[in-house]
């Protein structure tokens, strides 16, 4: 594991000083022009004269673009194999927070329960405003528009089970979020891999990529990958497509420095070990353009000690639309509670003082979320409860008499319909926390997801740095670019990944 | 036919019989291997490659041929394979075959199937050779062995939860992920130095892979 690690740094320390090579050369010889392994040399990568195996279309990475990109070219009828690089399938996907943003559904969960009205351009609005409009309207209207067949598609053809409730979550102005059964992104990857895998499509794990394979020349086609299992190498042609779904680089802490040095190693991460972004730099490589590499989200709600997403660590996600309020270790309120992420996370490290808190009441947990996960995260010492605020103050080291005066007075903000504070929309759904039991839970920010990547069009091909297409190149999810602006809304990543999986998908059947 | 197949890929598998008695003497009668229609030989370990030259095992899969094909289900790879000594891997009674990136590799794991401090040796240790996890699956590139074959002699999986329950936090069980159905080569790597995977993320937890 470590050896892999060290040889993956310098692979991706080479393509830095590389690119400038890559750049310079770029008319006619630039592509496939340098390889990792012949660094010193600075010898040209040759085009592979054989295939070890060929495929109609390579799928890179089996998160949740990777699987809804496989299920779709697969359902065209093509040989689909998705390669993972980790010992397991789901990438970031299948430790995600469970949390899909869609303004309609199936079984018009919104209607059902009375959450007021919403739509897709109302979503697409929001999203566009949480990113402060450095997202591409067009990409963004892709997402809106077809965020509710993704997910009745998961559920109708891959099994997805819904939780028969919704949230409005940080940045959004209407009650959207949806939450699977698991309420974690394993319940929307376990849908899509049923889905992938019905069709024809193959998962094969352990199968890092180590290079993509582009013939030299203006505007040439991607022929293929190479892969680098336990330092043998093989190359994979690709008859139709190779489609990058490799995911995010928040795990990488010099790559993230290296965009934003304000990520400091010090921050927690949410991710899984594999998040490293090496793909994006080997799509560079070959010419991909990339974009607003800079935009590194933070997870306001991680475990303050691990920075792990958890199932506890989800409810300061959803709860807000409901009530729930976020406190500092004074006891008082410090931001918005319905603020987006990025708001959220730089005032909790503006408190000063590590962690911060969320607080809400017994009424509130069957609207966000489940008794049984709530009693599960208290018995592992993650939720606090208690039967009156001052005795849930003692429980979580905050000062009784500060924390009364707060729910005090933010109940009282309710039945005003006004926070003067922090001019926080209050809504009819909020409860106000008098009635116990009430609970709490620790939070702090964690390094969550890379808002930049590579740049694509609206059919998900890959656009070089001249702004023409990659022939035969496709990108979704985490490792694109340009869609989520300077700050993703929670709950738009699990339908980004569908919604652009789907395209891409499609896209290579054409 | 199938005795023809047989004798065919015995050759074509590149390796020069030497002066000793074949492998696939030690179970096969000369009149057995040999098809009824083969003209007739004497039958010497450098009887085959002298007729059935001209195969490259460099240029053909060794593991698509028919002969580890009718061998995998009941004949142990070291019935015909030498697996000690200085030159693993060779054919009993045989030169050094041509070395390939596959050959080398299955080399090396055979030498620390033999040898190492790692799970595999535990697993000859207990007369587990390779065929008892890898079936007929060994040829493809980067296999993976699937949790049933491992559960053959481990499972059930219920027990091995039981036996991985924490007393304080239960569902710190790594029997029982959250991620689901994982295999268990993500942690019980055989040739390799193993890893508790958990750890990656959960970087407090105390885990320890068993020796």
């Amino acid at each position: 594991m470590k050896s892999k690690n060290e040889s993956g740094l310098s692979r991706r320390r080479f393509l830095q000083t590389g690119m400038t090579v890559a750049a310079v050369t770029a008319s006619g010889m630039a592509m496939n022009l340098l390889s990792p392994s012949e660094a010193e040399a600075m010898a040209p990568k040759k085009i592979p004269a054989k295939w070890d195996k060929t495929h109609d279309v390579i799928v890179i990475g089996s998160g949740f673009a990777g699987l809804a990109a496989a299920a779709e070219a697969a359902a065209g009828g093509l040989d689909v194999v998705i390669l993972e690089k980790m010992p397991l399938y789901g990438g970031n996907s299948i430790i995600n927070g469970g949390e899909y943003n869609s303004w309609t559904d199936l079984i018009h969960l919104r209607e059902t329960l009375k959450l007021g009205d919403d739509s897709a351009a109302l979503h697409k609005a929001d999203t566009l405003k949480g990113g402060d409009f450095y997202g591409n309207p067009e990409l963004v209207q892709i997402l809106t528009d077809n965020s509710s067949d993704a997910l009745n598609w998961m559920v109708t053809e891959g099994g997805l089970k819904l939780r028969p409730i919704l949230n409005r979550t940080g940045g959004h102005s209407a009650y959207r979020t949806h939450t699977c059964v698991e309420g974690v992104g394993r319940g929307y990857t376990e849908a899509l891999k049923r889905i992938a895998e019905k069709r024809g499509a193959k998962i094969m794990l352990n199968m890092p990529v180590s290079w993509i394979w582009r013939e030299e020349g203006d505007n040439k086609p991607v022929l293929g990958v190479e892969v680098d299992v336990k330092g043998r190498k093989r190359n994979l042609k690709a008859r139709k497509a190779v489609i990058m779904a490799s995911g995010g680089f928040s795990r990488d802490i010099k790559m993230r420095m290296s965009f934003n040095p304000a990520i400091v190693p010090e921050f927690n991460c949410t991710n899984q070990p594999g998040a490293t972004g090496e793909m994006l730099r080997y799509a560079q490589a070959i010419g991909a353009d990339s974009l607003q590499l800079c935009f590194i989200q933070l997870y306001p709600y991680a475990e303050p000690e691990t920075g792990t997403l958890d199932s506890p660590a989800v409810y300061p996600f959803r709860g807000p639309g409901y009530g729930l309020i976020y406190v500092d270790k004074k006891g008082k309120r410090f931001v918005n509670d319905l603020e987006r992420r990025d708001v959220v996370s730089h005032a909790e490290i503006n408190t000063g003082m590590k962690p911060t808190y969320s607080i809400f009441c017994q009424s509130m947990i069957p609207l966000m979320g489940t008794q049984d996960e709530v009693d599960k995260g208290i018995a592992k010492g993650r939720f606090f409860k208690a039967d009156s605020i001052a005795e849930l103050a003692q429980k979580l080291g905050l000062p009784a008499d500060t924390l009364v005066a707060t729910v005090n007075q933010h109940n009282q903000y309710l039945k005003d319909g006004k926070d003067p504070d922090f001019g926080k929309p209050i809504t009819a759904r909020m409860i106000p926390i008098d009635k116990g039991p009430f609970y709490g839970i620790a939070q702090w920010p964690a390094v969550h997801h890379t808002m930049g990547g590579l740049r694509i069009n609206d059919t998900a091909q890959v656009i070089d740095i001249w702004g023409s297409v990659i022939p035969n190149l496709f990108a979704c999810g985490e490792v694109t670019g340009g869609i989520h602006g300077d700050n993703r809304l929670g709950g738009n990543a699990i339908a980004d990944c569908v919604v652009f999986g789907r395209i891409a998908g499609r896209s290579a059947v054409k | 036919m199938k005795t023809l197949i047989f004798i065919i890929t015995l050759c074509i598998s590149g390796f020069v019989i030497a002066a000793q008695k074949p492998a696939c003497l030690e179970c096969h009668q000369p009149a057995d291997v040999l098809p009824k229609d083969h003209k007739k030989v004497k039958f010497q370990p450098v009887t085959c490659p002298a007729c059935h030259k001209g195969v490259d095992i460099g240029k053909t899969d060794p593991f698509a041929a028919g002969i580890h094909l009718k061998h995998s289900d009941g004949v142990e790879c070291s019935v015909c394979h030498e697996m000690k000594g200085s030159a693993p891997f060779t054919v009993k009674g045989g030169k050094k075959g041509k070395v390939t990136e596959e050959t080398d590799l299955i080399k090396d794991t055979m030498v620390s199937w033999q040898t190492s401090a790692l799970l595999d040796n535990k697993h000859a240790n207990a007369q587990v050779f390779c065929n008892g996890c890898h079936g007929r699956e060994l040829p493809v590139f980067a296999a993976e062995v699937s949790n049933d074959v491992c559960l053959v002699c481990h499972g059930p999986l219920e027990d091995l939860q039981k036996k991985t329950e924490p007393m304080e936090f239960k569902d710190r069980n790594p029997h029982k992920s959250h991620l689901g159905d994982v295999a268990c080569s993500m942690c019980h790597h055989m040739h390799t130095e193993q890893t508790a995977y958990c750890v990656s993320c959960h970087q407090k937890f105390e885990m320890t892979m068993p020796k």
